[in-house]
């Protein structure tokens, strides 16, 4: 039986809009097993980031609790934060998000380096040859295309092995074809070093490939967001 | 279809963003200010002070000229300098005799003069305060001034009034009746003039006792020029050709000045450009919308001319009334820290400065406005709507060795080098000044010990009495190892002197009498030939000793170093004085001297070097002073007296050591009996001279410093702003806070490491030329090892310290996804 990788409990998240309140996340309970690909859907505005950056450690909670591979992330503090996310996390972003000033293979070994420790090269071959990017080690994100960054983004993703990946609508800039094809690397990719997938997305066709969607309507889960009994 | 560039709208505009986002047009205000203040004070300063350097050069001279041609002139050296380029005026002055005595006074320290018309009506006039009568034309009138008759106990005398006046000229003494042609009150020397009869009478011919005043056209005579003149002149042994220090101190104050007013256009030009492109680098995505809506690209143009316009006449304003109105107290204090000694120095305004700073002012704004207002105009709406800011020219790289953080920080300097090399000059312009600011006043307390080799002289002061009786030997022995005996004491060393008398012989003393007759004397020299040779005596010297110590010292300064062991032996000696001789070489030659009140007292000495400065001479009767070995002195004469003692302190400057000397010094002797001349004393003169030059340089440094400061905040601000996305990436995928503070702290330090790396290479060559052109006092170039020190630390804190800083006012307490969000 799997173990739970994430787990949510009354999750609020509140923002203050001028003189109005509103609530981008409302008691949100949620869980998720390792190695599970999970999708998340939603309209816009429905608070399904607002989910994915909080179990990111990427912003503070107003109220409930987040526990990743069984930490509290209530517990720490910046600094703990961002050593949580380098060793723990994988994101990939709509816009890619690469650091310009890096070659394709500084911006997959950001995240090792940053840790102070040394890249694993065999990984790093077998990643940039499973996302088809061995001729590109030296291009600088600006020369590649959409699919070619969202690829590098995945392998940036996977490169310090973290045990969940966290991926915001990563097909949202890309067209049909390279949108199935990023999103089979991610899966493959995935699928071969164990981790867990936590995918946002409004294609209800790329969510389809997920083990399980959870839909999110106005900062509340609607659909989706418990387990099945037998796996829990 | 006809293009409406309607300007109402722009104008509405462009008001509407500098109020909306005025914390960069602030920045730009404030360098605009600074440029126009610094440029409006530094012209207003200049302007001050030529004008009160000149005011001061005419009263201390007493008359407006720029050379002058000293100890007679020739018709034809007249000639010459009438006709020689620039000459504007060309006056002349000739001694005539001097008063010894009025009915009521006996003690008149003053000379006849007579003035030519030229140097009376033009070049002395602008130091006369008031004139009443007219210049003398009878031999027996004259001009005076109420000083000199009240020093003649007349001062009861005016205009038309005669008195009784016993004085000489070179037939002999007389007294004469003279009346007063006119009064006039002024500055300089108040000698009594006289009219052209009665230098006719008195036998002094311009030939040997004119002065001859040249005024030129031109504010620079070049050295070329000056030395033209010199050789085309012909000058003899006895005459000089000096020119007018102000000219020479003005060139160097002037090159200063033109320095800071260009490096204040360079800083205030890099800065604006700097602010300029940044800003519409970052704003190109917002013109291309502008584009799009349907501006035209002369109403783009005018939109962004407008704001700097607007910013620049603001600033320029500002700059222009604060710095009028300080200039009231900030230039008389600064004037005076130039080494002006006027007591009341008042700011010389000048509409031509008030254009000057507007046309400067306005130029690094044009410049800096140009290329990227063009920028934005010339790219196409789609472009502009594509276009990120990003560094990146290149599409690829290969991997760097070394961590992340300093790859990073590298490449961010490199990135964009345009960007850099403007922020660097910038520092390093701020960094050369102040070095070479400081370099300059400190050279002036190095000066100090450069013009004395040791601490305290103490001369024997009644050897100056023009009665040989009334010598006394002050300095004794028990006062000499005295102060050798205080551990503070490095060394003593006695200069001894004895009378001498230099017989005629045909080698020698025949070259050194006929070049004194040719420097000092009236006779031909048959006559003092004669003399001389009749009664040696009358022309008596003197032979001085100096210890081994004082000798090693003496012959290391000598261009070829003489034998020691002779020197010592009392076998060869140095002949003082030696530019007596001009060109004419006497090494080798012998001089024979007899010592006064001795017996067999004949003694021969080979001349071994010749020295023309001021360090041995002595006050004689027309004979040569010869330096020999003290010892030699010791063993050969019992009438000997210590003329003076060189002494030197184990530590720099002992303030409290010197004052306990004085104290022995003032217990033994009477205090007219000898003078002083103390390393301390003479620095401290020199503090009180360089008054606030350090406070002057420092108020120049720190403007330029703010304006460096503001560029180099002003790059990295922007610098961090375009990569607010990346950073919040980079901190989303596990980059810690202290890591993030470390790569933008690295970055600065890469940029303090390269404005010193440039200040130490290109900087060093701007101040070493710079330094050469107004050291004229030839004090070799020290760099000032607390200043350089202060200087990096500074430089390296806040160019540390910056980046992270405004990193944390730039994110402003937001989350690494509002961060994200914004971008998106």
């Amino acid at each position: 039986m799997n173990n739970i990788m994430v787990r949510t409990t009354g999750l609020k998240k509140y923002y203050q809009l001028g003189e109005h309140r509103v609530k981008a996340l409302d008691g949100v309970d949620f869980s998720v097993k390792e190695r599970e690909f999970v999708s998340i859907i939603g309209k816009s505005g429905s608070g399904k980031s607002t989910l994915l950056h909080l179990i990111g450690g990427l912003d503070t909670p107003t109220a409930g609790d987040i526990c990743v591979d069984n930490i509290h992330l209530s517990q720490m503090n910046r600094e703990e934060l961002a050593v949580f996310r380098r060793r723990k996390i994988g994101f990939i972003f709509q816009n890619y998000n690469l650091v310009p000033d890096l070659n394709v293979y500084e911006n997959i070994t950001l995240p090792v380096e940053l840790d102070g420790g040394k890249p694993d090269r065999e990984f790093i071959r077998d990643i940039l040859s499973l996302l088809q990017l061995e001729e590109k080690t030296d291009a600088l994100p600006g020369t590649l295309s959409g699919g070619q960054q969202q690829r590098v983004a995945i392998a940036r993703a996977v490169a310090s092995k973290p045990g969940i990946i966290l991926a915001d609508e990563p097909t949202g800039n890309l067209d049909t074809a390279a949108s199935h094809d990023v999103m089979g690397l991610l899966k493959t990719a995935a699928k071969l070093y164990e981790q867990t997938i936590l995918l946002i997305t409004h294609d209800y066709d790329i969510a389809q490939l997920a083990d399980r969607i959870v839909q999110i309507e106005d900062g509340k889960i609607v659909k989706g967001g418990e387990m099945n009994a037998d796996e829990s | 279809m006809l293009m409406n560039h309607n300007q109402k709208i722009v104008n509405r505009m462009a008001k509407h963003t500098l109020k909306n986002s005025g914390k960069k047009y602030i920045i730009l205000g404030i360098a605009i200010f600074l440029s126009t203040f610094m440029l409006f004070s530094v012209f207003t300063l200049g302007s001050t002070y030529l004008k009160m350097q000149k005011r001061q050069d005419l009263r201390l001279q007493g008359s407006d000229h720029d050379a002058s041609v000293m100890n007679g002139y020739t018709e034809k050296q007249r000639k010459i300098c009438e006709n020689f380029k620039n000459v504007l005026s060309l006056g002349s002055t000739c001694y005539a005799g001097y008063p010894i005595k009025s009915e009521k006074s006996e003690n008149l320290h003053y000379a006849f003069i007579y003035a030519d018309p030229v140097f009376w009506n033009l070049q002395a006039a602008p130091a006369r305060t008031s004139l009443k009568g007219r210049y003398p034309e009878k031999e027996n009138e004259l001009m005076v001034t109420k000083k000199a008759l009240e020093d003649c106990g007349m001062d009861n005398l005016t205009l038309g009034d005669s008195f009784s006046l016993t004085y000489a000229d070179l037939s002999g003494e007389y007294t004469k009746e003279f009346v007063i042609s006119g009064i006039w009150e002024g500055y300089g020397p108040k000698d009594f003039y006289v009219s052209k009869a009665f230098l006719d009478s008195s036998g002094y011919k311009t030939e040997r006792y004119g002065i001859l005043y040249l005024k030129f056209k031109n504010f620079i005579i070049t050295k070329k020029e000056q030395e033209r003149l010199n050789k085309e002149l012909n000058l003899s042994i006895r005459q000089s050709l000096a020119f007018s220090g102000y000219k020479g101190k003005s060139v160097s104050v002037l090159t200063g000045l033109i320095f800071i007013s260009v490096v204040t256009c360079l800083s205030a030009y890099l800065l604006i450009h700097n602010i300029l492109y940044l800003s519409v680098q970052g704003n190109i995505r917002y013109f291309g919308l502008l584009l799009t809506l349907g501006m035209t690209k002369k109403q783009l143009k005018r939109f962004l001319n407008l704001k700097i316009l607007w910013v620049g006449i603001s600033g320029m304003s500002a700059g222009l009334f604060i710095s009028f109105v300080s200039s009231f107290f900030l230039i008389p204090a600064a004037s005076q820290a130039l080494g002006l000694k006027a007591d009341q120095v008042t700011a010389t305004f000048h509409p031509a400065i008030f254009l000057g700073t507007i046309l400067l002012a306005a130029l690094p704004i044009y410049l800096g406005n140009r290329k990227p207002v063009k920028t934005a105009a010339d790219i196409s709406p789609m472009e502009a709507l594509r276009f990120k800011s990003s560094s990146v020219k290149k599409n690829f790289r290969k991997k760097k060795r070394g961590t992340p953080l300093w790859n990073m920080a590298w490449e961010q300097l490199t990135a964009d080098r345009k960007k850099t090399a403007v922020t660097l000059t910038s520092l390093t312009l701020c960094l050369t000044v102040f070095l070479c600011l400081t370099t300059i006043i400190n050279s002036q307390s190095a000066f100090v010990s450069t013009f004395m080799d040791t601490d305290l002289e103490i001369h024997n002061n009644t050897q100056s009495y023009d009665n040989p009786k009334e010598w006394r030997d002050v300095l004794t022995n028990t006062f000499i190892q005295k102060i050798e005996s205080d551990p503070g004491v490095a060394e003593v060393n006695p200069l001894l002197a004895a009378t001498i008398i230099v017989p005629w012989e045909k080698d020698f003393a025949d070259l050194w009498m006929r070049s004194m007759n040719a420097f000092f004397m009236d006779e031909p020299y048959e006559e003092t030939l004669s003399n001389y040779k009749a009664h040696p005596e009358n022309y008596y010297s003197f032979i001085e000793g100096i210890n081994e110590r004082e000798f090693d010292a003496l012959n290391e300064s000598l261009e070829t170093p003489i034998d020691r062991e002779s020197f010592l032996k009392g076998e060869s000696c140095i002949l003082s004085a030696a530019y007596v001789l001009g060109e004419t070489d006497v090494v080798g030659k012998n001089v024979t001297c007899l010592i006064e009140g001795q017996k067999n007292n004949s003694h021969k000495f080979q001349i071994a070097a010749a020295i023309s400065d001021g360090s041995y001479s002595m006050r004689t009767a027309g004979g040569p002073v010869i330096v020999v070995c003290d010892t030699f002195i010791k063993e050969n004469t019992d009438n000997f007296y210590t003329i003076k003692l060189n002494v030197t302190y184990k530590k720099a400057f002992d303030e409290t050591l010197e004052n306990k000397i004085k104290n022995t010094l003032y217990q033994t002797s009477r205090k007219n009996d000898f003078f002083l001349e103390s390393k301390i004393e003479n620095r401290k003169e020199l503090e009180k001279a360089q008054g606030n030059m350090a406070g002057v340089s420092m108020g120049i440094t720190c403007i330029l410093a703010l304006i460096g400061i503001m560029n180099y905040i002003n790059t990295i601000s922007c610098s961090i702003q375009n990569r607010k996305v990346t950073l919040a990436v980079m901190e989303s995928i596990g980059m810690s806070e202290k890591q993030t503070d470390k790569m933008l702290a690295i970055e600065g330090l890469l940029y303090a490491a390269a404005s010193l790396g440039a200040t130490a290479t290109f900087g060093m060559a701007i101040i070493c030329f710079f330094y050469h052109s107004v050291n004229y006092q030839g004090i070799p170039l020290t760099l000032p090892l607390m200043p350089v020190i202060g200087m990096t630390l500074s430089v390296c804190a806040l160019c540390v310290f910056v980046p992270p800083l405004a990193y944390r006012v730039i994110i402003h307490g937001k989350s690494i996804v509002e961060r994200i969000h914004g971008f998106e």
